[in-house]
């Protein structure tokens, strides 16, 4: 057991160190099906959607979430299931429906034929580091970097207007009903979100705070670390256009729960 | 709040099961260029205060999964009691301790069953574990390492070495130092010296952001809740009316 700060990690992760492992996990390499040279996957990127209050950055940390009576709805505590819209995904290969976006690249490298529609550009996976990918597959794409990048982008993404995406999941019935009744406290729209690799929601366990009288004033949510794919990577807002949250949404902020249009995620890494 | 990039990336990135390292596994030879930790061979290294090399081992360095961390419970812990029902009786009350931050840890596995060689005798005062990035060196094998490093011949001074390495603390079995040996003063004549612990673990508690306020902040939102408390017992809760 032992608690080493930042200073001495230095010598063994450097700041170029860290920026490429960020680096390294925001940016997909593209997959373009199954091939015979080898049993590389897609990358799948999943935006699981809340709505109700932002949690904290040390909740975040602990993977504890505390919510009381009016974190969601005027009249009782939620657990983090309650606030849940469902997700949409990201996927670098063909397969696509309404609850995930492709993946291509840029117009110069697009991994067309049969690709006719992409409808989210990812920046793809480039090495600052100088490694080559070794093609088994004519079909690799591999992006060059784009003159003028003095940003190291963790994760760059860009969706076409034209795709509406629908939240896949969730506790949407619920919620529009604490919506009719009059009781839902942060508006009916998506609030905060975080990116895992996995669709499915996190184990967690659950405590029930009581008062004297019995009332159920506050949930306490702390997430198993038994799957860790499960857990959020990236924590961050949603917002309107130009709102300056880490996803912007042209349609699907406000007064809606069911679907959306993502603007771009970018997210710098230095 | 703005973004926050969880360190549970760092599995994400490296880990070998994650989509970063899957979607690429089989088409690059270079492909262990993209890691910086997971499933490198590492050196252990264990040296007296003018860095002559008492004791050394071989091994593999991972992001540990699956378990929250094992960080210093006076500093890193959460504890709190709770009230579960309206019962005027300290049974009321629930208590959770030491919850933890989900940060993963640099985890090294020696190979050799916790044994580390020794190779002087005298007064351990640093240890150093020396990654090997470009993954050219055994993880079984210590033979493989330029002896100048583990064998003990003469001094080796890693920091001007050009390896990536990591200083460890070092201390006894009672100390809270990263690396615990069942004793600081080795005589070459014992043949072997005992780590306590089976792996070695490290933590980067500010990794990617200032999180030493985070146990304080996630403190203060317990404590705004009527029947919670970070720091009273049952009957300190029950006795102030809570």
């Amino acid at each position: 057991m032992s608690d080493q700060g930042a200073p001495r990690l230095e010598t063994l992760l450097n700041k170029q160190d860290l920026q490429e492992i960020l680096h390294g996990w925001g940016s997909p390499t593209y997959y373009l099906g199954m091939h015979k040279y080898g049993s590389s996957l897609a990358s799948r990127y999943f935006i699981h959607a809340f709505t109700g209050r932002v949690p904290t950055p040390a909740e975040m940390y602990y993977g504890t979430f505390i919510n009381k009576t009016g974190d969601l709805v005027s009249n009782t505590p939620h657990d983090l299931a309650d606030a849940y819209l469902g997700w949409i995904g990201i996927r670098t290969d063909l397969s696509a429906d309404a609850h995930y976006y492709r993946a291509g690249g840029n117009a110069d490298t697009e991994p067309s034929p049969g690709q006719a529609t992409i409808d989210a550009e990812v920046s793809g996976r480039v090495f600052p580091e100088g490694i080559s990918l070794v093609k088994g597959y004519t079909h690799y794409i591999r992006l060059p970097v784009k003159e003028h990048h003095d940003t190291s982008m963790m994760m760059s993404v860009t969706f076409s207007p034209s795709a509406k995406k629908h939240w896949h999941g969730g506790n949407k019935a619920a919620l529009k009903t604490a919506h009719d009744e009059g009781r839902l406290v942060h508006g009916f729209k998506p609030t905060w979100f975080y990116i895992s690799e996995n669709l499915d929601f996190p184990a967690r366990d659950t405590q029930k705070v009581m008062d004297r009288d019995n009332q159920h004033i506050a949930t306490i949510n702390s997430l198993q670390s038994t799957h860790f794919s499960r857990l959020g990577v990236l924590y961050g807002r949603f917002g309107s256009v130009g709102s300056g949250a880490e996803i912007e949404l042209s349609d699907g902020y406000e007064n809606n729960i069911y679907s959306a249009t993502l603007v771009s995620l970018k997210i710098k890494s230095n | 709040m703005s973004l926050v990039i969880h360190p549970v990336v760092l599995i994400a990135a490296e880990n070998r099961t994650r989509y970063a390292q899957l979607s690429i596994h089989e088409s690059s030879r270079d492909i262990h260029l993209t890691r910086k930790i997971e499933y490198k061979p590492a050196l252990l290294i264990v040296v007296d205060a003018q860095n002559n090399v008492l004791a050394s081992t071989v091994g593999t360095t991972y992001w540990s999964t699956k378990e929250r961390s094992n960080l210093s419970p006076s500093q890193h812990g959460v504890n709190f009691t709770y009230r579960t029902s309206n019962a005027d009786a300290v049974t009321a009350f629930s208590q959770t301790v030491n919850l933890q931050p989900l940060t993963p840890a640099l985890r090294f596995t020696p190979y050799q069953d916790f044994d580390v060689a020794l190779r002087n005798s005298g007064t351990i005062a640093n240890a150093y574990l020396i990654t090997d990035r470009n993954e050219q060196y055994s993880r079984i094998d210590i033979e493989t390492w330029p002896s100048e490093m583990w064998r003990g011949d003469e001094p080796f001074d890693v920091t001007t070495s050009g390896y990536k390495y990591l200083e460890l603390t070092v201390g006894t079995e009672q100390s809270d130092a990263t690396l615990r040996f069942s004793s600081l003063d080795v005589d070459q004549n014992d043949q072997v010296i005992k780590l306590i612990e089976p792996h070695i673990n490290v933590y980067f508690t500010n990794f990617l952001r200032d999180w030493s306020n985070a146990k304080a902040e996630l403190e203060a939102r317990l404590n705004s809740i009527e029947s919670v408390s970070t720091t009273q017992s049952p009957q300190e809760m029950l006795d102030a009316g809570l």
